[in-house]
């Protein structure tokens, strides 16, 4: 009853930190910009949020902590991803690349930042791995009060986000104005809209929602390697974006689908009858990104994208 | 007492380069009233009307609305100004649906009609500031109004994509009227419509100017300007010719002015009686990806040894397409394609081409060249795996530098640092003579030419003229796609005008004017044409 | 006077003058927010820190170190040479290849078990393990041909996928697997899968990791580099990569030149996995994410203008401060300050496009227009 509890429990937080991030990835996309550097907009929104964690003195009572150290990660990401926005959508730069820039960036800085912050006497080199014991409990309680099933109340945050998202999405101006910059900014400027502020809105919103979603990845555990980013997840948040069809309902879906896989990849020897079929642990490490391509394979035929993604718009050309 | 101007525009010049697209033109929109715009291609009205629809601005010349002076600088300028246009290629979100589309950038908030005044005030003022959420069933309201009053029927919840392409342009209809715009600038309407469809649009513009909206229309389809206008505007070459009143007036005066008289003496080309057939079309039909509107219709005509088919017509008349299903570029719905006599229709583009055929494109940087590559590059793109420039896999650069540089020699071709030149830094001439140079020196049997004087200047076009003239000389065939009407004289044995997918005339040099050439071209008259002829060699 | 202007001039506005300005500008900037971080964190230390990231080997003494040094430095850029040549094949058909970690790691599976296992010749080695990498990159390039997947993202899954694959087989192995250190055992000098040094240790102060694969690399490069400029191959997949609207007019097949395209990027990774490996200096450790070098290779590919002389430069640089920065991890620094260089580089590469386009548009039609017509007017 316990493993089943805990396995429902890491199953919805995967199920949020995807979900979060690939809707972040949405708002971006939507408007035009590639999402690429949704794994480095939570690596760094992780690391903010980690080093708030680390340098907070224990006098700071835990709601006031917590509070912090969620702003600064959602802070930071959003700052973060305006170095995208900034090369992409103002300086017209290669999407890809700069995404893929902004990735080793987030990961290089944080691991130089913190182990110049966690150099000792005894360790000069210092430690790319952070310990977080104190917010760990602040973050994961006990479920329902049984110990030895935590649960992660971010993970709420995250799930009341994705309603407000779906609406904004599909009942405001917004939502309708930057699905239009996406798909045909020609017409949207045409019609008075301002495409460049409305992508700048985009990406920033993609930094803040996956800043979030590193923030919750990290907060799962008592310590965090840096070292690793986010795990990949940035990655496979953008493949449950693709797999979504850019819908919020969609990608919740796809979310959920992968989550299982991702889940089953850290609880299956819990389970007795897979843990003594005695497939190798790498097997279910790689069974969500397999899924995922064979998804693909399906879905990739027609383009169903926003049709401008990934071109810059240009006022002057007619 | 005088009738009050919708519109002025007065004097406007504008030059592209060394081109000038309008010459100090006079359109004059009187209120309530439906005026014409009509002229060849490339005579500068969708130059002008972007002008009027704040698009481009204006060399010189000033624009008056209800006689006071304006100045319009971008589209939403033109739209305070309640003048709206609807272009050839709409400006609609594909993916939402007709009534997203219609407000899109216009969108009304929800307004909070409770009992409680204050909390009233509170809430609207928080949606308007900063939820901002859409009240669709006010809008949807609106909208409906106007599609009762004009009669455009359109299903508000289908999405543009699964509309017909009539549908859509009744939704951009719709756009304007929701923006309350008065002046209404269509840019050619019914090129995209079937026939049925144009009885239709004809029908909501009588309705719009019912209502009192002034409206310009573009068209050179002269069936309908004298179906619905009040007024008819020529313009030809950039200049203004003449404004008439459309009942003092008739079709074959209005192509007349529209084509003007022919200017040049023209070459006399020598008489030849064509050979063999090469090429073979029958019954060809192609499907537009886009609006799956058949754009080639049953079209059947050959190309023998020694003559020059021209494909005559108003640009967008289907010409392009045949070319395309001709070469492989786009599939062909139906028909079939003989090259000397063998079937070529299922065949790879990289086989027609080793099958006989030269193509000189229309569009040259589309397809024509590559332009971050060099003139050495370039020459080659079509036929660098033949065995003159290429042993196995490596490429023969010394081969292929002669080759180049004589093409360059023989074609006059300009560039800065000979065959090593990046095209890209090229004039747009000097570009179309590698395409030309490259495509004649492949010597096929075949020779598909699309607007290949496009861009030159006079002495470059009189060389491509003899050029082509000369390969008909030594019994080429060749097929070109002119738009230029002394082109087409000057150079076509057999011309074939097209218009609406099909070949709607079929006449010689010698036993056509321009006037009534002009008269098919704009569909005012129709044969039904099967233009395969036998070889006249014994 | 005027003509050694125009001369001038137009050696300036060639294509290749300003993408190496345009580098080493990129290139300069990194450096310098490099120093202006490595201040942030230690000032005192920071000089020298920066000091011996440019200098690397040659903040040794000894000229015996130096050489050593200098040599490991070259023996660690050849395989980034062949990763960021896999990236510039890639690019250059149109592709991007981020599945270059996943290529990187198959080949380390093939080698390792080649090598370690059952000890084959070097160049049997080299060759299957090429072959191994080239077929699962050809997985993006069929996905993208007939299924239209976006090759970045079946790249990246890929690159997870081979992670856990080999992570998983060696592992399990114990011949190949020292699970004391958690890492493959190195394949040693005395074994048939080592790469021969051919005495070129001997230039190098007795270091054994050069050998015979700088040769092998250099090789590579003059190949890409005939390949693109004199070879029908490399001709048609430049134009599908540059306009595929002409490629399909020149009745060019896609998929042919797609498939290539990822075959060969993929058999380029394959071999900086065999450069790495089969010299010893490197082996399989065992790690949650993929290797490094995929996006090293895109780094030093941009950096180096994606011509294949450039990023033989830009991998020796960006190998070079890596290096140096591995040297001052006494100092508190550690050895990723190099990375946020090659990031920062990579970032600013960007808007370097963006000002290339710019001044292409303006400057250099106008001034090759007037050339032109200057020569007109002398016929």
């Amino acid at each position: 009853m316990i493993i089943a509890l805990s396995i429902v429990s890491f199953l919805i937080a995967y199920v949020a930190i995807l979900s979060i991030t690939a809707l972040g990835g949405m708002f971006s996309e939507k408007s035009g910009t590639v999402a690429l550097s949704l794994e480095g907009s939570m690596t760094f929104g992780a690391f903010i949020g980690g080093v708030m964690m680390y340098v907070l003195p224990t006098s700071i009572p835990n709601g006031l902590a917590a509070l912090i150290v969620i702003l600064a990660s959602v802070i930071g990401a959003g700052l973060y991803s305006l170095l995208l926005a900034l090369a992409c959508i103002t300086f017209k730069a290669n999407q890809t690349l700069i995404g893929t820039a902004l990735n080793i960036l987030s990961t290089a800085f944080a691991v130089v930042l913190i182990k110049q912050m966690t150099r000792t006497e005894a360790l000069p080199v210092g430690n790319s791995r952070l310990n977080f014991t104190r917010f760990y409990s602040i973050f994961n309680v006990d479920l329902f009060g049984i110990a030895g099933v935590k649960f992660n109340w971010l993970v709420l945050i995250v799930l009341a986000l994705i309603p407000i998202v779906y609406f904004v999405i599909y009942k405001t101006r917004y939502g309708l104005r930057l699905s239009s910059c996406g798909e045909n900014p020609r017409s949207a400027d045409s019609l008075g809209i301002n495409v460049a502020k409305t992508r700048y809105v985009g990406v920033l919103l993609s930094g803040i929602f996956a800043g979030l979603g590193g923030l919750l990845l990290i907060s799962m555990n008592a310590e965090w390697e840096f070292a690793n980013g986010a795990s990949g997840f940035g990655f496979l948040a953008l493949a449950v974006l693709i797999f979504g069809q850019w819908k919020p309902l969609y990608i919740f879906l796809g979310a959920f689908v992968f989550s299982i896989f991702k889940t089953l990849s850290v609880v299956y020897p819990s389970i007795d009858f897979l843990a003594k079929l005695g497939i190798s642990s790498y097997f279910y490490l790689a069974l969500p990104y397999i899924v995922c391509l064979v998804v693909l394979v399906f879905t990739s035929k027609k383009n169903i994208g926003p049709k401008s993604l990934g071109e810059p718009y240009d006022k002057g050309k007619r | 007492m005088k009738e009050a101007y919708a519109i002025e525009m007065l004097g406007i010049t504008k030059k592209f380069g060394n081109i000038l697209a309008n010459d100090h033109i006079n359109i004059r929109l009187k209120k309530g009233h439906i005026l014409a715009l009509c002229g060849e291609n490339g005579a500068g009205k969708s130059t002008l009307m972007s002008i009027l629809f704040g698009l481009i601005e204006p060399d010189e010349g000033t624009i008056k609305k209800d006689g006071e002076e304006v100045k319009i600088s971008d589209p939403n300028e033109a739209t305070r100004l309640h003048i709206g246009m609807v272009h050839q290629h709409f400006m609609l979100v594909d993916t939402f649906t007709v009534l997203q589309n219609i407000i899109l950038g216009d969108e009304t908030l929800k307004k909070y009609e409770g009992k409680l005044s204050i909390f009233k005030k509170s809430i609207n003022y928080l949606n308007e500031h900063i939820f901002k959420v859409i009240d669709y069933q006010t809008a949807r309201e609106e909208v409906t109004k106007i599609i009762e009053q004009y009669g455009l029927q359109v299903d508000l919840d289908k999405k543009i994509k699964d509309i017909s392409v009539e549908m859509q342009q009744k939704v951009e209809i719709i756009k304007m009227l929701y923006r309350k715009n008065d002046i209404l600038i269509f840019d050619e309407p019914t090129a995209v419509l079937t026939e049925q469809e144009i009885q239709e649009f004809l029908q909501i513009l009588r309705n719009l100017k019912k209502e009192g909206k002034s409206i310009i229309f573009i068209s050179h389809k002269l069936d309908e300007v004298f179906d619905v206008s009040d007024e008819i505007t020529i313009i030809r070459k950039g200049q203004y010719i003449d404004t008439i009143e459309t009942k003092n007036t008739s079709k074959e005066e209005i192509s007349a002015l529209m084509v003007g008289r022919a200017l040049k003496e023209f070459k006399r080309k020598s008489n030849k009686k064509p050979g063999n057939e090469v090429l073979r079309v029958e019954h060809l039909e192609m499907i537009d990806p886009f609006t799956k509107k058949k754009i080639v219709n049953d079209v059947s005509f050959n190309v023998r040894k020694g003559e020059i088919v021209a494909l005559a017509g108003i640009d967008g008349n289907g010409q392009q397409e045949v070319i395309y299903g001709i070469t492989g570029i786009q599939k062909c719905r139906g028909g079939t394609i003989l090259l000397d006599g063998n079937d070529i229709s299922s065949l790879s583009i990289r086989a027609k081409i080793k099958a006989g055929i030269s193509h000189i494109p229309e569009d040259r940087h589309r397809h024509g060249l590559v332009l971050d590559y060099s003139i050495y590059e370039n020459s080659v793109l079509d036929r660098y795996y033949e065995k003159e420039f290429s042993k196995c896999f490596f490429i023969n650069e010394k081969s292929i530098k002669k080759y180049a540089d004589d093409l360059i020699e023989k074609y006059d071709i300009r560039s800065s640092e000979g065959g090593n030149t990046i095209v890209r830094g090229m004039s747009g001439g000097n570009q179309q003579k590698i395409i030309v140079g490259r495509e004649i020196e492949r010597n096929q049997d075949l020779l598909i030419a699309v607007q290949p004087t496009r861009g030159l200047d006079i002495g470059a076009i009189e060389g491509i003229h003899d050029l082509l003239l000369e390969q008909r000389e030594i019994n080429k065939a060749i097929l070109l796609v002119s738009l230029e009407l002394d082109q087409v004289f000057l150079l076509a044995d057999r011309i074939l005008v097209m218009f609406e997918g099909e070949i709607t005339g079929e006449f010689t040099p010698g036993n056509v004017t321009r006037e009534k050439l002009g008269l098919y071209m704009s569909g005012a008259k129709k044969d039904k044409v099967n233009a395969i002829k036998e070889s006249e060699h014994e | 006077m005027n003509k050694v202007k125009s001369f001038f001039f137009s050696l300036l506005k060639k294509e290749s003058t300003k993408t190496i300005v345009a580098s080493l500008w990129c290139a300069l900037l990194g450096l310098v927010l490099g120093f202006i971080i490595l201040l942030c964190i230690n000032p005192k230390e920071a000089s020298y820190g920066m000091t011996s990231v440019l200098g690397n080997y040659l903040i040794f003494s000894s000229p015996q170190d130096r050489l050593n040094y200098f040599g490991q430095t070259l023996a660690k850029t050849a395989p980034l040479i062949a990763m960021s040549l896999s990236i510039l094949v890639a690019y250059k058909a149109g592709l991007f290849n981020l599945g270059g970690s996943g290529q990187y790691s198959i080949a380390v599976l093939v080698i390792s078990f080649l090598g370690l296992n059952a000890n084959w010749p070097w160049w049997i080695v080299m060759i299957i393990a090429m072959i191994a990498a080239a077929m699962w990159s050809m997985i993006s390039g069929l996905l993208k041909a007939f299924f239209n997947v976006n090759e970045v993202i079946s790249g990246i899954m890929l690159n997870w996928i081979a992670l856990y694959i080999v992570n998983g087989v060696l592992t399990s192995n114990s011949t190949v697997w020292d699970s004391s250190h958690s890492e493959s055992f190195t394949i040693s000098n005395t074994s048939n899968a080592f790469i021969p040094s051919i005495g070129l240790d001997k230039l190098f102060a007795g270091n054994s990791i050069v050998g015979l694969g700088m040769i092998l690399i250099l090789v590579t490069v003059v190949v890409i580099f005939v390949l693109f400029k004199k070879t029908t191959i490399g001709y048609e997949l430049k134009v599908t990569g540059l306009n595929a609207d002409a490629a399909n007019y020149a009745g060019i097949n896609k998929v042919k030149n797609i498939l290539i395209a990822t075959a060969i990027s993929g058999a380029l990774a394959g071999l900086a996995a065999s450069l790495n490996l089969q010299n010893g200096f490197t082996s399989w450790k065992l790690s949650s994410v993929p290797p490094d070098i995929g996006f090293q290779g895109i780094s030093a590919a941009f950096l180096g203008g994606l011509h294949p002389i450039g990023v033989i430069f830009s991998s020796y640089f960006i190998v070079h401060i890596t290096e140096g920065g591995s040297m001052i991890t006494d100092l508190g620094f550690s050895p990723e300050v190099a990375s946020i260089m090659t990031s920062v580089i990579i970032y600013l590469s960007g808007f370097v496009l963006f000002i290339k386009k710019f001044v292409s548009k303006h400057d250099l039609k106008n001034e090759l227009n007037k050339l032109s017509r200057g020569k007109e007017n002398k016929k």
